[in-house]
């Protein structure tokens, strides 16, 4: 018996090295690529950075400078602001439109592939694309604003309507990806419980109430958490669809946007950057905790 | 055993292949191998053109290759490779040059100046030749350089009746052509903007500022003046146009570029740079021959045109340079500029392929850039940069009337001062 145990422990020992020479390649590209960089983005933090070369330790210094600097507030609160916007939008309309493709209805995958393809398409390609869509000039979207009346707006030039803007395309990007997700979860809640219901007389908008959507918790909850990772760290539809070097840029300006004008823009304030970045991954990880502790409290599993 | 041997070797040889995309580079001999880095897409074919018959004379000794990188991460790119072996022999290099040759990156040409008996520094404007001397030594040739016009849509003059200004017009009387535009257009129910401009500093408030008898940097590049008297005035005469009608508001310029609204036929006015010239030629505007250029019109004190441009930098990591030098000299020289002056790419800063710029344009005369660049001042820099983004601001905060004149301007000029005051303590 003791025999066989130790053959076993040199047989999984050998097994697990073979194992971690096959997970080697992939190690290595994540530390290469994503934890040394994260933790020297730290170390830098602390730093006073030039363009060239290693700078100077500074301590706290930048963190200081960061709560007296209105740019920082500005890009801070206008990342909550998109947050605080887009996380319930797209988390509704992505349960919307699950739902209505749940449906029997003609031309369902037809539906299901149109949905899916801004998910599918570049960010790049989008910005562009909505830059015309809502052009104040030749724009589509004006258009139709003129032929129902409504004055025309500068969606990108005005720096009141600017952010409103960033979260239509942002919204509509998003939604796509999570109307499949949450299609596929509500797919796999068991039939046999709408039967049930039915038989008992329950209406479709209590199926829908009572049964799809305290199974969907789960889900819900797992979108909830990326999506607001995701919005947290938007950064490709500021800089692809507003100009910069103009207001509009300053005032739709999310915190990533801050960063990357900070570190990669401005040749003394790589440190400055870091800083930002640091704050960031700080306030990403706080919302994710809350939200890992409130699920306990609301989330029901089929079981 | 074998086993585990298999998977070490196939392991290892994994994490080297991963490892060897990074490397790159061979040290066979052949041909100087010289790599040129640049940003603008429209001239990269022209240039081509030009390293092509360099490469061609040089055969078997020299060999150059471009690298285009759009100017939103040129700089990005060109700070990050400059400190590898990634970095680029030579390059293109504007108003950034003194903070390069600060951090010790560029080659001082002198010594090859000296050496080569065949060169002759007289040929460039001497402006822009001088622009790049700093501490006593050349670091760049230049290329070409920026001046600063007025276009004018002619058809959109006469459709609407109003007379078209001449050379030597002033603000007050752009102001008022621009009313009798204004009052005309809207007559006619049309949606045309009378004046519209590029919001970057260099083909609007650098030229205002100065003409109106301002300042941005104080000549010994140590004071932002954006809020002297004469600056803040040359600031509030431009916003005053957006609130008065007689210029395109801010929402409009910052989503749709001026000079893509004037193409398009949206405007009557617009202040342009000579870097937009090909645009302008190849306009539908222009080919049914209603651009007019013009000088700008004169504020308090003249009209002369802030000038940019271009030079060609030797990295001080170049192993060629040498051949560096030679290819520098080739693609400012003569012949490479008299073809990219036909080509209409560049306003020569070779003063003898100039005349073949001007013949070059059939639907513009483009004339009056180069009587622009006559008179035009440098653009002001101290090769620092981390302060400018302070003024700037301003200037959209301004423009775009979040803030008054006078609050943007204060604060503007009150943290790029402390930025520089730190810099020259």
């Amino acid at each position: 018996m003791k025999q066989k145990s130790t053959h076993f422990n040199r047989l999984k020992r050998y097994e697990a090295g073979t194992a971690y020479l096959f997970v080697l390649p992939m190690l290595a590209g994540l530390l290469i690529f994503s934890i040394i960089p994260f933790v020297q983005n730290i170390l830098y933090s602390f730093r006073k950075m030039g363009t060239f070369g290693e700078g100077t330790f500074v301590g706290l210094k930048n963190y200081r400078d960061l709560l007296q600097d209105e740019t920082f507030w500005l890009a801070l609160k206008n990342t909550f602001f998109y947050a605080i916007v887009g996380v319930p939008l797209v988390i509704i309309l992505s349960i919307f439109f699950a739902n209505l493709l749940n449906k029997n209805i003609r031309g369902r995958t037809i539906y299901r592939t149109l949905l899916y393809i801004p998910a599918i398409t570049m960010p790049a390609a989008i910005s562009i694309l909505w830059r015309w869509i809502l052009n104040y000039q030749y724009g589509i979207f004006n258009y139709f604003m003129e032929k129902l009346g409504l004055p025309r707006v500068s969606w990108l030039g005005d720096v009141k309507f600017v952010r409103w803007a960033i979260i239509l395309v942002l919204v509509w990007s998003m939604v796509s990806y999570y109307t499949i997700i949450m299609l596929a979860a509500m797919q796999g809640i068991d039939r046999s419980y709408y039967e049930a219901a039915r038989i008992d007389g329950a209406t479709n908008r209590q199926l829908f109430f009572k049964i799809t959507l305290p199974l969907l918790g789960p889900m819900i909850f797992f979108s909830m958490i990326m999506v607001t990772i995701g919005i947290l760290q938007i950064f490709d539809f500021i800089y692809l669809m507003v100009d910069r070097d103009t207001l509009p840029y300053t005032y739709s300006m999310s915190l990533v946007t801050y960063f990357y004008e900070c570190a990669f823009n401005k040749s003394s304030m790589r440190g400055y950057g870091a800083a930002i970045s640091v704050v960031l991954a700080v306030i990403i990880m706080i919302i994710t905790i809350i939200q890992m502790v409130v699920k306990k409290y609301w989330i029901k599993t089929e079981e | 055993m074998k086993k585990k041997l298999t998977a070490l070797i196939l392991g290892a040889a994994m994490s080297l292949s991963l490892l060897a995309g990074c490397g790159g580079g061979n040290a066979s001999k052949g041909p100087a191998e010289l790599k040129l880095q640049l940003w603008d897409e429209a001239q990269l074919p022209t240039i081509q053109e030009n390293v092509d018959k360099f490469n061609k004379d040089h055969e078997g000794e020299i060999k150059v290759t471009v690298e285009q990188i759009p100017w939103d991460t040129y700089w990005t790119k060109l700070d990050a490779s400059l400190e590898t072996d990634e970095a680029p022999d030579v390059f293109w290099m504007n108003n950034y040059v003194a903070k390069y040759q600060a951090a010790g990156l560029l080659e001082p040409l002198d010594s090859y100046i000296e050496k080569d008996s065949s060169f002759d520094p007289n040929s460039y404007v001497q402006g822009r030749y001088t622009f790049f001397n700093l501490e006593g030594s050349q670091y760049a040739l230049p290329k070409g350089l920026d001046s600063v016009v007025v276009a004018l849509n002619t058809e959109l003059f006469s459709r609407y009746g109003v007379d078209l200004p001449k050379d030597g017009w002033t603000w007050d009387d752009m102001r008022d052509i621009a009313d009798q535009l204004k009052a005309a257009i809207a007559a006619a129910g049309g949606s045309e903007y009378p004046i519209v401009m590029e919001l970057d500093a260099q083909p609007s408030f650098m030229n205002f500022l100065y003409q109106n008898g301002g300042y941005y940097l104080s000549d010994d590049g140590k004071t932002c003046g954006i809020n002297e008297p004469a600056s803040k005035d040359a600031v509030q005469q431009v916003v005053d146009l957006m609130v008065n009608g007689q210029m395109a508001p801010y929402s409009v310029l910052s989503e749709t570029k001026g000079t893509d609204l004037f193409i398009s036929g949206q405007a009557g006015i617009v202040f342009i740079g000579s870097w937009k010239s090909s645009v302008l030629e190849s306009s539908s505007l222009a080919a049914a021959g209603n651009i007019q250029l013009i000088q700008m019109p004169s504020m308090a004190v003249d009209n002369h045109c802030c000038l940019g441009g271009l030079g060609y930098t030797i990295s001080q990591r170049c192993k060629n340079k040498d051949a560096a030098w030679e290819f520098v000299k080739y693609i400012t020289g003569e012949e490479a500029m008299t073809h990219e002056a036909e080509k209409g790419i560049d306003v020569p800063a070779n003063i003898n392929a100039q005349s073949a710029y001007v013949a070059n344009f059939k639907n513009i005369n483009a004339q009056v850039f180069m009587d622009a660049a006559a008179t035009g001042f440098a653009y002001p820099t101290n090769g620092n940069f981390d302060w400018v983004s302070y003024p700037n601001d301003a200037m959209q905060e301004a423009f775009g009337q979040t803030k008054t004149v006078d609050e943007a301007m204060e604060s503007g000029a009150a943290q790029a001062q402390k930025v520089l005051d730190e810099l020259f303590s």
